[in-house]
This record gives C-alpha cells, structure tokens and sequence, in this order.
C-alpha cells in the first residue's frame, strides 16, 4: 500500500478538521507514502501543489437541495473515476465530505475509511443539539420529528428540512463502509446508538506536530510574559464551541488578566460588540493562521474550551498541551478522554460562567502550579497523541479497510 | 400599420419595431414568470414528497446497540 487517495469538502485552513487532515499528508508523505486530493472545486480553495491535486465540481453537499443533484453527482464521479484510473490508488480516506452519491461510489470502487469529525453523519441540525440548546440523548428516528428538529408539517421550513433526505441517504450508505474512524468514546457511543456495527468501528484520537522539548522552551520563553496573564479562546464563533460563555465569564472574574479570544465565524459580530462592554479585559480577534494563533499559545498562561455541545476531540486541546499549556475545559465529549483534572487542566460544568471565571481565577492564583501543569499536559500529548503513535493506528486502520472490502 | 380603434395609423418603421418588439417581450416574460412558477410549484412538491418520505423512514428506524470492545483499546485510555 503506497498510494492514498484522500477526499474532502474543504481543502484549506478553516478549522480542527482540516488542520489533522493537512498534519496527516504531512505525517504520510514523511513515511514516503503518496497522497492523492479531491476536494471541492469552490473559489475559497487553492491548490498547495505539494501533491496531487484536483479541484471537483459538484463535489458539495449544499447543492444537493435540486432535482439536478443526480447529475451534478455523476459529472463529479466521472471527474473521479478519471483519477482513479489515472493513480491507482489502494485506499480512500474520506474526509470531511457529506456527498453521499460520490460516497456510494467510492464504496463501491476502492477499500474505503472515513473520518468523522463531527455529528451530521447522525444529525440532520449538524450539533446534536436539540431547538432548545440542549444535548440531543436521542438517536437519528422519530424523535428528531417529536422534538421538532425536522418540521413535522407537510411543507419544508428551513434547509435543514430541505437537507434530510440527503443526511438519511449519507448515514444509509455510511452503513456500508469498511471502517469510521473515531476520535473519542463520547463519539463511539454516539454512533453505536445509531446502529452502527461495533466492526466497522476503529478508534484513533486526534494527534498534533510537536517540538523537542528545548525549542518548545525557547518558543514559549520568547513569547510568555508572566505579568500579561492572558486566557486564550482558540475556535468557531458559534454558539456550541461556547465562546459566549467566555464572553459572560469575564463579568465574574476577579484576577487581573486578559482574556484573548482568536476566533471566526457566525457569532463573530456579537462577540466582537460584547467586548467592547469589556475594554482593555477582552480582545477579540477574527481569524489568524496557524503560525501567529501558536504565538498566542506561547504568550497565554491558561487555555480555555468551554464548549457545550459533545465535542468529538477538541484538537485545541492538544494544541494546548503541545505548547506546555493547561486547559480548562467543559466537562463534556470527547474532553473527558484527554484533560486529566488537577493534571493537565480542570473541568468546568458546560454552560457555567460562573464556574469558568472561579477556574481562571483559581488556575491564575497559582502560576508556579500552572507551569507543572503545563509540563504534565506537554508529557501526555508527547506520550499518547504523537505523530508516531498516529501514523502506526492509521496504517492498522488501512490495512483494515483493505481487509474488509476484500472479504466483501 | 395598426389597427387602432377601428380605424388605421399608420407607423414609421422605427415605431412599428418598437412596439412589435414590446409586444413579443410582454409575451416572453408572460410565458417565462408561468414557466417559472410552474419549476417552482414542482419543486415544492419533490421537496413534500421528499421530506414525508424521510418522515416514514425515520419511523420506521429501530436502532440495536451493541457493545464495543473497549479492552481492545485499553492503551488508549
């Protein structure tokens, strides 16, 4: 097995999802393996051309709401099959992707793995987060019309509704996958309770690039300065990766520190407004690569992920560790498998403002203990989420995607 | 050359043009807002017939759990 060929919606640094996916190119090429993309053709996205590469139309979910998604789907699996026949390549690591036709096929055609880095496999409002905020117990049935995630009237509300029928067929085809890979057992369970069959199912946590111990020490020295204190939110403006909580933190707060939160998306305005009620204690700033957003980890003394829907992983979280940087985060999905409280970090209950600025109150009290964590947080990142480990888990889980479409 | 009220006017060339011209755009925009209101109305109706048939299949939806085999994985925790 030398080549894989690797599929995906969104081809360039937006979030956690495609940050493991360019980490994992990397980790592979480095082993000599060669990696072969397909992402959609949209104008955001640019070749890298350190690979292979080709831009796909048709390749998205969001058109699929029209009659003409069939054929929208074929021209973008004749678009494939070209490549496939070009590479020959022995396996497919889906991505990030929704498309189900294209799926289909690749099932169909190639010894297949898919990642999931989040619930819309299972979930036709993406967050598994019921229309009250609430975390959804229930899987993908009829309780998603009882709880009015889907319109129980005849005509269509919104484009969730519009959606349905295409997450129903991606979950139906998702059924006939070799393998899905999953990140934390919050996820496992998740997708055992959708009647996914244990076998298909192969567990790899997250993993993050890290420096030798004395270039991290430099780094962070360079940049830390412990009078700053500042409290970094690293993440998707948006209501379920919590920020807001964050935001409504700040009023509890008594230490005297700065609370940075590097972020984009839907809630970015709001936040941005919110923060002017809190000039010189919150700066917020939309968007910024992933070489400057490793500088603030350097400069912060504590890092905080106060989501309130079932994270999968939070590679944040990882990303904190590898920067000698506790965490205080939510008590909530896939968290639980690697914040260790005391350890590398504290728990908060998610959704409390209250308990979020006790934490950072309690974390900034006590900087010598801080750094110890931030030492024990580096050793268990180097420990059990390195790149090593990573690489030998993803050829295990190929070899079984191989073995299992062989067996039919 | 016009019939208007009965009785003949008579257009320059350039009149004649304009208003014939006028009158067959009226007529496309006229056969276009139906043709589109017609693709509308389908369209409503394939998203109806698509979305009660997700309704009945999530109906119909019995999931059974099975256990996962964690101690497979007891390096991972």
């Amino acid at each position: 097995m030398k080549t894989i060929l690797h599929i995906c919606d969104w081809y360039h640094p937006i979030g956690g999802a495609e940050k493991l996916l360019f980490d994992t190119l990397k980790l592979l090429e480095d082993e000599g393996y060669t990696n072969i993309i397909v992402y959609n053709d949209h104008h955001d996205q640019k070749p890298t051309d350190l690979r292979p590469e080709y831009a796909c139309k048709g390749l998205e979910l969001f058109s699929y709401h029209y009659p003409g998604s069939r054929l929208l789907a074929k021209s973008a699996i004749k678009h494939l099959k070209k490549i496939i026949q070009k590479h020959s390549p022995d396996i497919c690591h889906i991505h990030n992707f929704q498309n189900s036709f294209v799926t289909e096929y690749l099932i169909e055609t190639l010894p297949c793995v898919r990642s999931l880095h989040d619930p819309r496999l299972y979930c036709f409002t993406n967050w598994k987060l019921l229309p009250d905020k609430s975390i959804c117990p229930y899987p993908l049935g009829v309780e998603c019309i009882r709880q009015g995630c889907i319109s129980s009237g005849i005509l269509p509300r919104n484009n969730f509704d519009r959606n349905a029928p295409w997450v129903l067929r991606n979950y139906k085809a998702h059924k006939k996958i070799p393998v899905l890979i999953l990140e934390s057992r919050t996820q496992i369970e998740c997708i055992l309770e959708n009647g996914f069959s244990p076998e298909q199912i192969a567990w790899l946590p997250n993993f993050t690039p890290i420096m030798p111990e004395q270039k991290i020490k430099q780094f962070v020295r360079k940049h830390f300065n412990p009078d700053e204190k500042i409290v970094l939110f690293v993440g998707r403006a948006s209501y379920e990766k919590g920020a807001q909580i964050l935001v409504d933190a700040c009023k509890y707060l008594k230490s005297k520190c700065k609370v940075v939160i590097i972020t984009a998306g839907p809630l970015l305005d709001k936040i941005k407004s919110q923060a002017l009620t809190y000039p010189g204690l919150l700066e917020v700033i939309p968007g910024l690569s992933y070489g400057e957003t490793r500088k603030y980890y350097a400069r912060s003394s504590v890092i905080i992920i106060p989501s309130v829907w079932l994270e999968n992983f939070c590679l944040v979280g990882l990303e904190a560790y590898a920067n000698m940087k506790p965490v205080i985060g939510s008590r909530i999905g896939g968290i639980k498998d690697w914040l260790k409280e005391n350890e590398t970090g504290w728990f908060i209950d998610p959704g409390n403002a209250r308990d979020l600025a006790q934490k950072i109150d309690q974390a900034l009290a006590d900087m010598e203990k801080l750094e110890v964590m931030g030492r024990a947080a580096y050793d268990r990142v180097c420990k059990y989420y390195n790149g090593k480990l990573y690489f030998s888990r993803l050829m295990a889980i190929y070899e079984k995607g191989i073995k299992r479409f062989n067996l039919g | 050359m016009i019939n208007k009220n009965n009785s003949l006017e008579i257009l320059n060339p350039r009149e004649l043009f304009l208003r014939t011209s006028y009158r067959i755009l009226k007529l496309k925009l006229k056969r276009i807002r139906i043709i589109t209101k017609f693709v509308n109305h389908l369209l409503v109706v394939w998203h109806v017939i698509n979305l009660s048939l997700t309704k009945v299949g999530l109906r119909r939806m019995i999931h059974k759990k099975k256990d996962f085999p964690y101690e497979n994985y007891s390096a991972y925790m």
